[in-house]
């Protein structure tokens, strides 16, 4: 009987494993292609010593370079970035990465409040959620985000949204089934082109500039948060020309920040202080910056917080410098291959 | 070595399966498609500049080639992520914005920029609500200061604002 009961026990076994095995194989890599969907997981491999912690979308992640706050003023920090990320997600993203950490400072992108939630799509969901561990910060992302045509079982057995790509499957599928590399650094997804502004893009008439009332919610429950853990936080609005950020929008985002005490950043103020030239540091018409551009932000994004929060300057510090050399490294690296690429 | 045997056949028939529900599902992905394209070949609200009568979903490169060079200028916006490209041409007192759908160039809005311009029922920035209503009638779907005609595969939006219409698009209707 026991022998019996051990049979059915190890064939189950097996079959779980090798449905695993076939879900792991069908969900995408996202190494090489739209590498944005690789980000939300790595942050999982990174050291969890940061000073400040970036939590937002590509303004963030392609704006801000921590390599450069790092070497500038010895300022630990990691972007929790990912494409199109709702302000929903990047509170429970700030809600899962407090399960690591305590950063000092705590900085957010305004930009997702101006998105409307009939405008979220299921593919940015998947980005944003698939990557993050199972935690109750996971399940209320995913119930809080979550389009009509979607199902939270899709999310626990991603083999439910996946199993359509059997045909799709390429080498990178296998190539990358057991370690994937790492795409960013320190959450930092490199541009190197140079794409110049030369046309400005014309502001269409809002129908509506209040941002949704429960972005502002989740934009509370982030300030609350915070202060319950000590955290300062930081509103910012990166560098961009596109889409263009409304006074009315502005003057919201004001108006959060002095209720709540919190520094706003509006870095399209600072542009001249910045020093960004749109003819030279954006890979794409001034909607984000490429690296030159995110590292004349970030030397300006650094001194801020730094001159703010007196942040300690960990360079001095063997045991954190170690890994920040190592990650600069790879950093000049990268810039240095990619720019090679570019100008071929 | 039978019960190996069934283990094998018993995955096997699973990605069978999984590969079969995916051909279904793809099947009925492209029937949707051809629907939705079958419903959206009404043209809706068309603008009428230069001439030239522009309709959404119609051929955006056609439209650039005879309406000339934008005097504003083109600008082209990529999504976060993703492939494909937001593309507007900015003319005299409107902007055109492309998108790209199977292969082709196609209009996602036509946006007025300034009271230069007018729809084909004559209707302007600038214009009093009540003009609105005269043209277009009260059948409209109302959302905070947007007031939306739709037709066929378009929706015809005014922005009013103290009762004076402050935007017009005619826009690809939302899914």
């Amino acid at each position: 009987m026991l022998k019996k009961v051990a049979k059915v026990v190890a064939f189950l076994l097996i079959f779980v494993l090798g449905i695993l095995g076939i879900q792991h194989l069908l969900i995408p890599k996202y190494v090489t292609d739209i590498k944005e969907g690789s980000m939300i997981e790595e942050y999982y491999k990174s050291e969890k010593n940061n000073d400040v912690l970036f939590i937002g979308s590509c303004q963030f992640f392609e704006n801000i370079s921590p390599v450069t706050m790092w070497e500038e003023y010895g300022i630990t920090s990691y972007i929790r970035g990912s494409a199109d990320q709702y302000i929903w997600q990047s509170y429970y993203l700030l809600e899962d990465a407090l399960r690591y950490e305590t950063p000092k400072v705590v900085v957010m992108n305004v930009h997702s409040l101006s998105i409307k939630k009939e405008t979220v799509e299921e593919s940015y969901n998947r980005m944003t959620i698939d990557g993050m561990k199972w935690s109750m910060s996971k399940v209320n992302a995913i119930n809080a985000s979550m389009t009509k045509d979607e199902t939270f079982m899709s999310y626990l057995f991603p083999i439910v949204r996946y199993h359509s790509r059997w045909d799709e499957l390429t080498e990178q599928d296998f190539k990358y089934y057991f370690n994937k590399p790492l795409v960013t650094t320190k959450g930092y997804l490199m541009q190197v082109g140079v794409r110049p502004l030369t046309t400005k893009p014309r502001v269409p008439v809002l129908a509506d500039s209040e941002f949704d009332k429960e972005n502002v919610e989740y934009l509370q429950k982030a300030a609350d948060l915070c202060k319950e853990k000590g955290i300062k936080l930081v509103l910012l609005k990166a560098p961009s020309v596109f889409p263009h950020w409304y006074d009315e929008y502005d003057e919201q985002v004001e108006k959060f920040a002095k209720d709540n005490d919190l520094l706003y950043i509006n870095a399209i103020e600072e542009n001249e202080i910045i020093g960004i030239d749109y003819s030279t540091d954006t890979f794409d018409y001034g909607q984000h910056l490429n690296v030159q551009g995110a590292e004349k932000f970030s030397k300006y994004l650094g001194k801020v917080l730094d001159k703010e929060y007196n942040l300690a300057d960990h360079r001095n510090d063997d045991n954190i410098a170690k890994d920040w050399n190592e990650v600069s490294k790879r950093y000049y690296e990268e810039k240095e291959t990619k720019l090679k690429e570019w100008k071929e | 070595m039978r019960k190996k045997n069934l283990l094998a056949v018993t995955l096997m028939v699973l990605c069978v399966g999984l590969m079969a529900c995916g051909g279904k599902e793809k099947e009925a992905e492209t029937q949707a498609q051809t629907q939705q394209e079958q419903q959206k070949a009404e043209t809706g609200y068309v603008f009428e500049n230069k001439g030239l009568t522009m309709n959404i979903d119609g051929n955006v490169t056609d439209y650039v080639a005879k309406l000339g060079e934008p005097s504003g200028g083109y600008y082209e916006a990529k999504s976060c992520a993703f492939e494909g490209l937001d593309k507007f041409w900015y003319y005299d007192g409107f902007t055109l914005q492309g998108y790209q759908k199977s292969g082709a160039e196609l209009v996602y809005a036509i946006t007025f920029d300034d009271d230069t311009v007018k729809t084909k029922e004559g209707v302007k920035i600038g214009d009093s609500k009540e003009k609105m209503t005269s043209a277009y009638g009260s059948n409209y779907k109302q959302d905070g200061n947007m007031y939306s005609y739709v037709s066929g595969n378009m929706e015809l939006q005014f922005t009013v604002k103290d009762e004076v219409v402050m935007g017009i698009t005619y826009a690809l209707k939302a899914e």
